[in-house]
């Protein structure tokens, strides 16, 4: 756990900067991967820039409705950079509208759009759970094998590296396969099913999950029904390709 | 610390309790009255003059909140400042919640 890089007098939070390097690096990665793939890379950049804004500003808005009574009392509060203040839920819905309105705008397909982003969501999952190892959330069950890590006051799994070394896996085989010229949607529903199946199973090794009907890890059971989707798609488009 | 004060003058009859730690051990003791006086505060500020504080909580950055609930257990951290005004009334609304 390293929430803060002390650089100087400066404070870096290191968690956020490490997701703003996995946007970044990802970005390049899917810029460079767009022309072999038979994509456009014009509309990369509008897109990830609609995205990060509409992200922003959405996740915020969702925020203040949640907690409207908060920033009755502290209206300057609305500007804070303070990124506790976004929900991430709200943000992505806001991202998906966005980019559907996009997408309808420039007669764009909306799964050419999700093929050209899948090598940056790749590369973030990635920075995600180096993310989460920094701020320290995230946190696995305790354990007493070899590699487990000292995590709020206990020797734990590793669960952000499980997920951070999955997800290279997978940021390696969506470069392949990009680089095969995979498309039509394809492309993303591989690595939703990659994605989703890697969640579930580190999922299991994750303290703190929120839980359904006592037991069953909510985190799982939406891995479980994305996973689901992802392979009914992927084998409903293998099989017409 | 304004923020802080203000949340601190509201809420101070429902029970809350705001403890500041100044981490003496790496500042000068002749700066914190002036600092106390300019921002009028008046909850307690203790001094961690060994870092044994610091220490304990794992302090890597200045400042750090630690919002604890009744039951002694850290509900959340927030690393760097200033921490917004809004951030800290949802805190401490969530964990005044939990007082009988």
């Amino acid at each position: 756990m390293f929430p803060v890089l002390n650089v100087g007098s400066v404070s870096i939070q290191l968690p956020a900067l490490l997701l703003l390097i996995g946007i970044y690096l990802g970005l390049v990665l899917a810029e460079k991967n767009a022309p072999r793939a038979g994509h456009d890379s014009k509309h990369l950049n509008s897109v990830v820039l609609l995205m990060a804004l509409v992200g922003i500003i959405g996740s915020r808005l969702s925020f203040i409705a949640q907690h409207f009574a908060a920033f009755q009392a502290s209206p300057t509060s609305i500007f804070s950079l303070n990124i506790d203040l976004l929900d991430p839920v709200g943000g992505f819905i806001f991202i998906l509208i966005s980019l559907l309105i996009y997408v309808q705008k420039n007669n764009l397909k909306f799964r050419d759009i999700l093929d050209l982003l899948t090598p940056l969501f790749a590369v973030f999952f990635v920075f995600l759970g180096l993310s989460q190892l920094a701020s320290g959330s995230a946190y696995g069950l305790p354990t007493t094998l070899p590699w487990g890590i000292y995590v709020w006051g206990s020797y734990r799994h590793p669960t952000q590296v499980y997920q951070a070394v999955a997800a290279v896996a997978i940021v390696l085989a969506v470069y392949f396969w990009s680089r095969q010229g995979v498309q039509n949607g394809i492309l993303f529903l591989r690595f939703a099913a990659l994605t989703s199946s890697v969640y579930l199973f580190i999922d299991a090794f994750r303290s703190n999950c929120p839980t359904i009907f006592g037991t069953i890890h909510l985190n799982q059971l939406a891995a479980l029904l994305l996973m689901a989707i992802a392979l009914f798609l992927l084998e409903r488009k293998e099989r017409t390709v | 610390m304004p923020a802080l004060q203000r949340i601190y003058s509201e809420y101070q009859d429902r029970g809350l309790i705001v403890l500041a730690i100044n981490l003496t051990s790496q500042d000068r003791l002749n700066v914190i009255n002036p600092f106390i006086q300019n921002n009028n505060l008046t909850f307690p500020i203790l001094l961690d003059q060994e870092g044994i504080v610091s220490h304990l909580y794992k302090v890597t950055a200045l400042p750090t909140t630690f919002f604890i609930n009744p039951d002694g257990v850290i509900d959340d951290i927030v690393y760097g400042g200033p921490i917004s005004e809004a951030l800290i009334r949802i805190q401490i609304t969530d964990i005044l919640e939990e007082l009988p």
